[in-house]
């Protein structure tokens, strides 16, 4: 082939990318490097392509370092955000045990109210597993690109 | 002095390792190369010398001269070995800046050489300083903004498009074949998520600040 040839037929920037990060098959491998060595243009792009390799290895080191932050950060803010949801139901039970015990009291006495009282407590700290729960599928949804599979 | 057969700048993927040693671990791989094993180093280069060849491309130096880097880089690691000087052996960062070092070698040769010619009758020397080309391009791709930008980018996309991207550039060295069989998808797949990925980062980084 020509150089004029090889000039003619400019390399994509898929192709210095797939070139770059070691996905090109071996035939088209070797048309990318036979076509950058006389093409000034492409050779820069596949020099740019390479400087960006090195760029993507810092931003996956960063997110690799992150998530543990990240992961930090979001159980931190999911036990302020619990915390105010148990005190909240707490704060409602409590409503509904004063007037359970206004009603109950006079039919069952002191010591079944007292029982209710401990259950509805249960009861606070199931609804808080739920919302945990919900926490993270919300967490799940948000990324909606490519899920893989 | 006699190479390990592999030393020729071959793509990742379509690089052929011995078959006795392709199925073994880097850290075995690396140990074996340490004490001497041929096929240990030549399973070593033919699995990184790809990547070292494309530090040198980022560099900006040309793919012919790039190759004949890396392939000496290699061979200043298994000497070094033979001489009993290379205690450890952390792939492919040790290559890559072997190789970065005899670029800049390299440059400060060809800048002495220019240096050694008159400019004029008078005997006038050119004067330079020695410049890493690839220095300021990457400086302005590193920038602290554009790589918060970038990772924006990437917190965008599903949980099993990070964890490919994390583990395909996050310094482990793993190849795409490696990187599918750790998260159960084809290769085609994981190579597909990766153009996207790499695609929408790219723009992400190359981007100038509004």
């Amino acid at each position: 082939m020509s150089n004029v040839r090889k000039l003619a037929m400019h390399v994509t920037e898929d192709e210095l990318s797939l070139y770059v990060m070691g996905a090109l098959g071996a035939a088209r491998c070797d048309a990318v490097e036979a076509h950058v060595m006389v093409c000034e243009a492409c050779a820069q792009g596949l020099a740019r392509e390479a400087q960006l390799e090195a760029a993507f290895g810092e931003v996956a080191r960063r997110a690799i370092a992150q998530p543990r932050l990240a992961g930090a950060s979001v159980a931190r803010r999911n036990g302020r955000f619990m915390g105010g949801v148990a005190g909240a139901l707490a704060a409602a039970a409590a409503i509904v045990l004063m007037f359970s015990q206004t009603s109950l009291a006079a039919d069952q006495g002191p010591s079944a109210s007292q029982t209710r009282a401990g259950s509805s407590d249960g009861a606070v700290g199931d609804m808080s597993g739920a919302l945990v729960g919900e926490v993270a599928l919300v967490g799940d949804v948000r990324t909606d690109k490519l899920d893989g599979g | 002095m006699a190479l390990p057969a592999a030393t020729r700048a071959q793509p990742r993927e379509e690089a052929h390792a011995p078959a006795r040693v392709v199925c073994i671990d880097d850290k075995t791989l690396c140990t074996r190369a340490l004490g001497g094993d041929t096929d240990a180093w030549s399973a070593l280069i033919a699995k990184y010398d790809h990547r070292v060849v494309v530090s040198l491309l980022a560099r900006g130096v040309r793919i012919d001269r790039a190759k004949d880097i890396a392939q000496e880089a290699w061979m200043r690691l298994v000497e070094q070995q033979r001489a009993g000087k290379l205690t450890h052996l952390q792939l492919p960062g040790l290559a890559i800046a072997q190789a970065a070092f005899l670029s800049l070698e390299a440059a400060r040769r060809d800048v002495r050489t220019e240096a050694m010619v008159p400019l004029d009758g008078d005997g006038v020397r050119i004067a330079i300083d020695l410049v890493d080309p690839a220095a300021d391009a990457e400086a302005r791709l590193l920038t602290g903004e554009r790589i918060e930008r970038a990772e924006k980018v990437l917190a965008g996309f599903a949980p099993n498009a990070r964890a490919v991207f994390r583990l395909a550039y996050g310094g482990d060295g793993l190849s795409h074949a490696e990187v599918a069989r750790k998260v159960g998808l084809s290769l085609q797949r994981v190579r597909q998520i990766l153009c996207e990925v790499r695609k929408e980062l790219k723009e992400a980084l190359e981007r100038d600040a509004p």
